[in-house]
This record gives structure tokens, sequence and C-alpha cells, in this order.
């Protein structure tokens, strides 16, 4: 796959067999690309789909987006885009709290993986500590942050959410939170 | 910033092929397995739509086919 530069962004190859049929995933910004195909088989099928993801992103934990909850964001770590995406989630009271996460990375020849990271910070003057990671080695998980000490519930305040390039992994996911 | 997200499928080798695609896409010689380079001039190469497909001949697997594909 190669950008409109015809800089290649990814390479690979996948064994198949006669009538084997894969997907690959790959997050791209709006543009122009060029895709190089060979099989060693004398015919093949190629065929693309888009789907657009629509939530604005922040690549730094400053302008981290604002999760409501219940409601669904969805988003996409591009090939030739930045590695992160930053969201943030308030609670005012503690709360034991649940995220769904899903991904669409990856497929044949195109490894990696999309981690979510979730963040605390205890106080204004406090650097934000990890307390929940999940690699996205499935398509969905849930996530069940809680801190330690405090019966699975997360105190009040602000929760950071990383969602990260695993291994280059890349492509889109969406994001939603909730109480549990 | 407007993103895509792009899923291909690539499909090997069916039996019930109605129609081979045939024509004046790019193509170009693979002396490896290293990163190929693009050849010059790419305006014939077939774009590859959202929804759609290409069936394609490929009676000499020792070369690339180029598509073109622009997210929106």
């Amino acid at each position: 796959m190669f950008n409109a530069s015809k800089k290649c962004l990814y390479t690979n190859y996948e064994y198949t067999s006669f009538t084997d049929q894969f997907t690959t995933h790959f997050g791209v910004n709006a543009g122009t690309y060029y895709f190089a195909v060979r099989t060693y088989e004398s015919t093949y099928v190629i065929n693309t789909d888009f789907t657009a993801t629509t939530s604005k992103t922040s690549s730094k934990r400053s302008g981290a987006i604002l999760l409501k909850r219940g409601v669904t964001k969805t988003g996409t770590l591009a090939l030739n885009g930045p590695s992160s995406s930053w969201y943030k989630i308030r609670l005012t009271s503690s709360r034991k709290v649940k995220i769904d996460a899903k991904a669409m990375v990856g497929g044949a020849g195109n490894y990696g993986d999309i981690q979510v990271d979730i963040y605390r910070i205890s106080d204004a003057t406090s650097s934000p500590s990890l307390i929940t990671s999940l690699s996205s080695y499935s398509p969905s998980k849930t996530l069940n942050p809680y801190t330690i000490g405090n019966n699975n519930k997360l105190p009040a305040g602000t929760y950071y959410i990383r969602v990260t390039k695993y291994h280059n992994g890349n492509g889109g996911y969406s994001l939603k939170w909730s109480y549990r | 910033m407007n993103k895509r997200k792009i899923s291909v499928i690539l499909l090997s080798a069916i039996m019930a092929f109605t129609m081979m695609f045939a024509g004046t896409s790019s193509v170009f010689a693979a002396d490896s397995t290293t990163i190929p380079t693009l050849p010059d001039d790419l305006t014939n190469a077939p774009e590859l739509v959202s929804g759609s497909g290409f069936n394609a001949a490929n009676p000499d697997t020792s070369v690339y086919r180029v598509y073109k594909l622009i997210a929106p």
C-alpha cells in the first residue's frame, strides 16, 4: 500500500489456497493511495469497502475528547497518522464503570492491534497513573477498570483513555462507557 | 480531520468467474519479495471504489497489478 507520493506505507503477504478469502483492515486519512497486488493464483477478486469514522480525535492528552456516558465514539488510527488518540471521561461520584472497546484492525497479513489504556490523575499536580491496559486481541472487549481497595469503584474525577497502535496496528475502533 | 477506514477483501481463484478484468491497468515486474517500486505512469490504474471490486486475470504471477484508491 502506497500513498499518493508512491511511498510504501505497508507491505506483507498472506498464504491462501484455492478458495480462501480474507479481509484486512487499514486505517487511512483521506487521500489517494495505490495498492500493488501480486498473487500466485491465476485469477483473483479484490474488493474494497470504506467505513467512515466520525469522531474528532486528539493525539495529545491535553486535547482529550470528552466521552459522554452511553454515547459511542468512533475513530481511526491511520497508517499515516498519529500513533495515539486521547479521550477522557468524568465521574462526579465514585462509581463502577465499564468501557466497551471494539476494534476493526489487522487481518490477513496485517498484524498488530489497538491498545486501550486508562489513566487516572489523582490531583492537579500528579502525573497520570495507569490503572487498566488492554491489548485488543479480539474485535470486542469490555474493560472494567477499578482502583484497589475501593470496592471495584473508581473515585470521582477525570480519567483519560489512550487508544494507541500496538505493534503498528491500525484501523478503526469505537468506545462507549457506562455504569455497571 | 476527516478519516476513513478501509477494508480490503482479496479472494483468490473462484471458479464461478463470469468476467475477468482485462483493462489497461498498470503492471510491472516483481524481482523479489522486497518492496516494489511503483511505475512512473499510473494514469491507467483502475480505481477501487467502495462496495465494488475487480475480477482480475493474472496470467503472469511475477508482476504486480496496481490499483488506485481514493479515500473520501
